[in-house]
């Protein structure tokens, strides 16, 4: 992977994002923006261009699906890979998140120390190395 | 990243009282029913289900878990009536009561979830000064920011909620925030503003509300929406700018101060590296001959002792401490590897608080002496202050003033120390009572509290009279930092029998050199304050005796 791979973290909480960031900022092969609602994600999306999206799933006005699904709607973004990372973990939500287009889930509370693993497992999942 | 992180997790820890406070709060108005009952039960979930979400990360496992367990309870709960809900009810009260139980135990200081255990270092908080001001009476607003500048905030006003939201957006180092309850959106806008902020800042951020009214709707909408505090017009300044720094210092008295006497330099510097991770100053002493003079230089919270050191043995320099009737109570920790029940009795007899064992874990060591440290540090501090201010008193500052005198000479350094006194004060208690003398009072040394540097340091000396030293400070420098403080004090608005007045100081200025001893810096400084009264008040003068 020569470029960066751009994250986008989508959480209304600001101590979760604060936590993301630093979990993240040490990654050289991560580039982070961090948005505190779905309003603001479809607002930033435009011209950053994330690679993969990573989106809460509980969050007064527009919740994680439903930024998702305007998310998609952007021109471009028909594709773009997403993530929930959530509490909510029950196997018949899991599956409902997959059918949303989810890649996958990671479950909170997630340990800080290795969260860059996760996501980059995810992404390898996707796209091989 | 495992301390920045340990730094959040203490972060996180302090606010979540406040979050059980909500949890109760959303409860009881899903309870008392009525209204939009869906929105209070989905208010009511989001928070449990933040906290189901977040503690984990945060080193708190077992209150997620246990905020999980309710949220289930509440989903299940949808639509449930008559005995199901009131057996939920109860269901509910019990698992809060072993939340909130579980958050009495959780330590102070999280250990992050799974690195060694680090604990949160002071310096990686870091300290906004940053407020929102959102008012849109322009004059008022205009006053707000310009004495709060004046207690050293950087304030930032916005006319609307909406233009204050945007700029929100942007920024999150935010310490605070003051909202009028009424703002162009509406009369109790200024509630709904904070719900909103409450909601992208999370609700550490203190909140206060001012209003014109103290009608109990407007009181009532403050406190659902989470004000920390109150404030009636016509403002006290002051009073809002101690507010403001009460809801927003973590750690006024700043990090234990550990003074390690141990000869073996390689064990010296390791514990100096384990305790300073720990967010503790330490410093090392390779020569327990120098105690003496450690202890007068660095005042430690806690002294960690080798009992085996080449030219005197711990016990020996324990009891040269404790001849000093300055240093009988500072608590003094042995290390040793030495198991013999007769040696611990001989160093306890000296006033050994503890025993520690060579080779000891450095968790182990940072928890024997954290506890300790910040325990007298606390306990000293009460004795030490001043009870309406807060400040030292008359004869801590002096010892401090002693400490600081004899390093400063010893360091062949300048040292300047100020006399303060409160102008007319007779007449401010005469004219408006004494509560309102008081209250002047602690603005002053609110103010001077504020706004010196963190090495100078300020006691209340007399009734109206204030003291303050500044090590390694010129004579020009100091008069500069002075005058300031004095023009500062001058423009506060104060507020006493529903009208708003001014006060002024008058201070003396002395250095050293050219005094020699205590004695003469102070009683230059006297004299220098007796010239600024009699030269007319709300000045400064330099004692320019040589």
């Amino acid at each position: 992977m020569s470029e960066k791979l751009r994250l986008l973290y989508v959480d209304d909480e600001a101590d979760i994002r604060d936590v993301v960031s630093i979990a993240l900022e040490d990654e050289e092969d991560f580039e982070l923006r961090l948005c505190a609602s779905g309003a603001a994600a479809l607002e930033m999306a435009r011209e950053y261009r994330p690679d993969l999206l990573l989106l809460d799933v509980m969050m007064p006005g527009m919740d994680g699906p439903a930024t998702l699904k305007r998310l998609r709607e952007l021109p471009g973004m028909e594709n773009t890979l997403a993530a929930f990372v959530t509490a909510k973990v029950q196997p018949r939500e899991v599956e409902q998140f997959r059918t949303l287009g989810a890649i996958g889930v990671i479950a909170k509370p997630f340990d800080p120390m290795v969260l860059a693993e996760k996501v980059r497992a995810l992404w390898a999942q996707r796209h091989g190395n | 990243m495992a301390e920045k992180i340990a730094a959040r997790c203490v972060a996180y820890r302090e606010q979540m009282p406040a979050r059980l406070a909500e949890i109760r709060g959303a409860w009881d108005a899903f309870q008392r029913g009525g209204g939009d009952a869906p929105a209070n039960r989905d208010a009511l979930i989001r928070h449990v289900h933040t906290v189901a979400g977040s503690a984990g990360t945060f080193g708190l496992a077992p209150l997620g878990e246990k905020a999980r367990e309710i949220e289930q309870l509440l989903i299940d709960l949808e639509g449930a009536a008559g005995d199901v809900a009131r057996g939920a009810a109860t269901e509910f009260e019990r698992r809060y009561a072993e939340l909130a139980s579980l958050l009495d135990q959780a330590p102070t200081a999280v250990p992050p979830p799974s690195a060694a255990p680090a604990f949160g270092a002071a310096g990686e908080l870091k300290t906004s000064n940053l407020v929102y001001v959102v008012e849109d009476d322009a004059a008022l607003g205009k006053e707000i920011a310009v004495q709060l500048r004046a207690f050293g905030w950087n304030v930032e006003l916005f006319p609307d909620a909406t233009r204050m939201e945007d700029a929100l957006l942007s920024k999150s180092d935010v310490a605070a925030v003051v909202v009028d309850m009424a703002l162009p959106e509406g009369q109790f806008a200024g509630g709904a503003l904070m719900r909103r902020v409450s909601e992208s800042l999370g609700s550490h951020v203190p909140q206060v509300v001012i209003s014109a009214s103290w009608n109990w709707k407007s009181r009532l909408e403050a406190a659902r929406a989470g004000a920390a505090a109150y404030m009636v017009k016509p403002i006290d300044f002051g009073a809002l700018a101690e507010r403001l720094d009460a809801l927003t210092s973590r750690d006024v008295g700043g990090s234990a101060k550990v003074l390690i006497v141990e000869d073996t330099v390689i064990l010296a510097d390791h514990f100096v590296q384990v305790l300073a991770g720990a967010g503790m100053q330490a410093r090392a002493l390779n020569d327990p001959t120098k105690v003496l003079d450690a202890l007068v230089d660095f005042d430690p919270d806690l002294i960690l002792m080798d009992l085996y050191m080449a030219g005197c043995s711990g016990i020996e320099a324990a009891k040269v401490i404790r001849q000093d009737a300055k240093f009988t109570t500072v608590p003094i920790v042995f290390l040793s590897t030495e198991t013999g029940r007769q040696l611990h009795l001989e160093a306890m007899r000296t006033g050994a608080d503890d025993f520690l064992q060579k080779p000891i874990l450095d968790a182990e060591l940072i928890a024997a002496v954290s506890a300790r440290a910040r325990r007298f540090k606390a306990l000293s501090s009460l004795v030490r202050q001043d009870s309406l201010t807060e400040l030292l008193n008359h004869i801590s500052f002096k010892l401090q003033l002693e400490s600081e005198v004899e390093r400063c000479k010893r360091a062949r350094t300048t040292l300047a120390l100020a006399m303060v006194d409160i102008d007319h004060f007779k007449r401010v208690n005469d004219t408006y009572g004494h509560p309102v003398g008081d209250h002047v009072i602690r603005t002053l040394a609110q103010l001077l509290r504020r706004r010196l540097r963190k090495s100078d340091i300020v006691g209340r000396y007399g009734g109206e009279e204030f003291a303050l030293f500044m090590p390694d400070t010129g004579a020009a420098g100091a008069a500069v930092i002075l005058e300031n403080l004095r023009a500062q004090f001058e423009s506060i608005s104060l507020v006493g029998a529903q009208t708003q007045f001014h006060c002024t100081f008058s201070a003396g200025l002395a250095m050293m050199p050219p005094a020699t001893t205590m004695n003469e810096l102070i009683q230059a400084a006297d004299a220098a304050l007796y010239e600024a009264k009699r030269g007319g008040r709300n000045c400064v003068l330099v004692n320019a005796a040589r």
